[in-house]
């Protein structure tokens, strides 16, 4: 049986006539998952076994003694020029009245040290003796005054801030208006990951924000009031990292020595970073110090 | 002759039908088997914000999370040593809202969420159903676990009895219906279920974000040939998000009680309010505007939205254009003038959306110097806005409303 032309071209039609009537919206691709993959998963995650490599898996080793890490961190090429910040509402004047609100995503020295870094060990620090040197032991529980998060102006005066799970951290507001101060919460390991916190902080008032974990990157900090207000806050679960000042120096004292430690940089631009080894893979390299050993570490930091 | 009656009649009837069957099936119109569809939106944000997640990884986080969760047919939970899952979750009540429509002879339904909720939160929870775009507000994604109202502190989701207060009175100002004629033990399934997508929605999410700062490139969590990975991960991250969910219903907000005002009272709480109002120590009017008409700030998002950054470069192309988000939204402050509270307009309502803030939106929780007998005036007053005379203080349009004329 053959069909003239004209009849197929009309059914054509209809077909995809119907199948807009239908109104589907085209989904978006997908990854299509054997059951047959998706069982043996399921069975191996249950019945527990199978080795991991998360940890674990190499003998247990124990530092032997303390070590120093330090060095500069450049920026590779010219920063970018800091772009005026656009300010809305009603209390723009007010939050503009000492100066126009620049750009800080990228600040850099004289020489080009970059500001904000933030340089940590990231690989486990056991709470064993061994593993954190007494200089730590006075770790105050509470950042207050001068070591706690300030807001003047309507900027953050911490672009960066970090800080141990276990502390508190004073949320200022230096300013006469009010500011809301949002942390957005953040990935942890061990179960435990920094909160989430979103309070209103009255006119020349401070509340206390107390993470309860550590996260794995740096949480957004921003204010729902003043759009163009933002900063970063990282909570680490021990003492060993820095955030890098106008200068671009870091120091990572008395880090445990004779263990596999990894190190990972930050800045929250997009960018790579090496050393005089090559470029850290993922902002991460792996270092092992002898007691006793000063490492010095320069960075250079290229932006994409 | 109408082109629709024409092709059926007559000698080409029956080789015509069966050739629009044809090609319909050929188009993918025959009755697919229901898939879990994966969080790309979030993969790209990581892969932009983060760093990159291979291909072969993000495949294994599908099948891990199959693995864990199984299928919208048939779903599971993960029996794993580290956590007990049947502590948040109901899985004869889960199975009670999965799979396809239908209902056994002895009257027990199947596929409750399929027949309530699927056509606008969608298959996976991720509020992007095929009625989605013609909402507003969209539908709510509830694979970020977060949820607006609710009588828990902000870190934590929503206890059970937030959740079945949404489904059981919807949600007035939105497309959210309720579900009151439902048993209740419908109502409790489709209310595990929910948490079920979020959970799996939250292991997810956390899979994505350890594998884009954590692994290196290529690494899997789960190798289904044996061999070395990161399962220890997995089942660390189930726990924190069932964990979360388990402490929601023992932390529950208590509500001090609200004083028993006379007429008298009542209208000096109201003025007390008001001032609070427009002062600095609740600073309500700096988005709900000085009119209350919802005008302060207006180009902020909300959390769903803001995590894909709608303003940075290409957001449109990778986002929108491939159909993984809907076009983006601002997040405009409550007009408190309408009488309609979509959390409910009970005094206990309004005093958790002040006490706690909203989660997901900008609403912060209060300034701990708001102590409760200043929160319950500002209750009072926001109960008294739709009431009072909209000269006092002068009207202002919002903005968005202005633009229009």
């Amino acid at each position: 049986m053959s069909f003239p032309m004209q009849q197929v071209a009309r059914i054509t039609a209809l077909v995809a006539g119907l199948a807009t009537l239908t109104g589907c919206r085209p989904l978006p691709d997908n990854i299509a998952v054997s059951s047959v993959v998706a069982e043996s998963i399921r069975g191996q995650l249950e019945s527990g076994a199978g080795e991991t490599s998360g940890g674990g898996e190499v003998a247990v080793q124990n530092p032997t003694g303390w070590a120093t890490i330090r060095g500069l961190v450049k920026l590779s090429g010219q920063a970018p020029a800091r772009s005026p910040l656009a300010l809305s509402g009603a209390d723009a004047p007010i939050c503009s009245a000492n100066g126009q609100l620049m750009s800080e995503e990228v600040l850099v020295g004289g020489n080009n040290e970059l500001k904000n870094v933030l340089l940590l060990v990231s690989s486990e620090i056991r709470k064993e003796p061994g593993w954190v040197h007494d200089d730590y032991a006075n770790t105050p529980p509470l950042l207050d005054e001068k070591s706690g998060f300030d807001q003047k102006n309507c900027v953050f005066l911490s672009r960066v801030f970090a800080m141990q799970a276990s502390q508190t951290v004073r949320i200022y507001n230096s300013d006469n208006l009010g500011h809301n101060t949002k942390i957005a919460g953040g990935e942890g390991r061990g179960g435990q990951a920094a909160q989430a916190f979103n309070q209103l902080v009255a006119a020349g008032t401070s509340i206390d924000y107390s993470p309860g974990g550590a996260c794995n990157l740096p949480m957004a900090v921003s204010c729902n009031i003043h759009p163009w207000m933002g900063a970063y806050m990282m909570v680490v679960d021990h003492p060993y990292f820095q955030v890098t000042g106008d200068d671009g120096v870091y120091v990572l004292a008395n880090v445990p020595a004779g263990v596999d430690l990894e190190l990972r940089a930050w800045h929250e631009s997009k960018c790579s970073f090496s050393d005089s080894d090559g470029e850290w893979k993922k902002g991460r390299k792996l270092v092992k110090l002898e007691p006793g050993q000063e490492l010095q570490l320069d960075l250079t930091v290229s932006l994409e | 002759m109408t082109l629709i009656r024409s092709p059926l009649r007559g000698r080409l009837a029956l080789p015509t039908v069966a050739l629009l069957a044809a090609a319909l099936s050929a188009g993918g119109c025959g009755k697919p088997v229901a898939t879990f569809q994966a969080n790309l939106a979030y993969l790209e944000v990581q892969r932009r914000d983060t760093g990159n997640v291979a291909d072969a990884t993000m495949q294994n986080i599908a099948e891990v999370v199959e693995g864990l969760f199984g299928t919208p047919d048939d779903p599971h939970l993960p029996r794993l040593e580290s956590v007990d899952c049947n502590e948040v979750l109901d899985i004869q009540l889960l199975q009670m809202a999965a799979g396809s429509v239908s209902r056994e002879e002895v009257g027990r339904p199947h596929g409750l969420y399929r027949e309530h909720c699927v056509h606008c939160h969608g298959i996976s929870g991720d509020g992007m159903g095929p009625t989605a775009g013609f909402l507003n507000p969209y539908p709510r994604d509830y694979r970020a676990g977060l949820y607006k109202f609710k009588s828990t502190p902000s870190k934590l989701p929503p206890a059970h009895d937030d959740l079945k207060r949404i489904l059981y009175d919807g949600i007035p100002g939105t497309a959210m219906p309720s579900f009151k004629l439902l048993a209740d033990d419908e109502l409790a399934a489709l209310i595990e279920y929910v948490k079920y997508l979020s959970i799996r929605g939250q292991v997810e999410r956390a899979l994505i974000a350890e594998a884009a700062s954590e692994l290196d490139e290529g690494d899997l969590f789960v190798s289904a040939e044996g061999g070395e990975d990161n399962r220890d991960l997995v089942a660390e991250k189930v726990s924190s998000v069932v964990a979360r969910w388990k402490s929601a219903n023992d932390e529950r907000m208590a509500v001090p009680e609200r004083p028993d005002y006379t007429d008298e009272e009542l209208a000096e709480s109201v003025r007390r309010g008001r001032e609070l109002f427009h002062g600095k120590l609740a600073q309500c009017s700096k988005c709900h505007g000085e009119t209350a008409l919802g005008d302060g700030v207006q180009n902020d998002y909300d959390e769903w939205t803001k995590e894909l950054k709608p303003a940075a470069e290409g957001f449109r192309e990778t986002f929108v254009d491939n159909n993984l988000a809907l076009a983006p939204r601002h997040a405009i402050p409550r007009n408190l003038r309408m009488n309609v509270f979509r959390g409910g307009r009970r005094p206990v309502d309004i005093y958790w959306r002040i006490k706690i803030g909203i989660n997901g939106s900008p609403m912060p929780a209060a300034s701990p110097l708001l102590d409760d007998e200043k929160i319950w005036d500002i209750v009072n007053y926001v109960r008294h806005l739709p009431f009072e005379a909209a000269s006092e203080p002068p009207q202002k349009q919002p903005s968005y409303q202005r633009d229009r004329l």
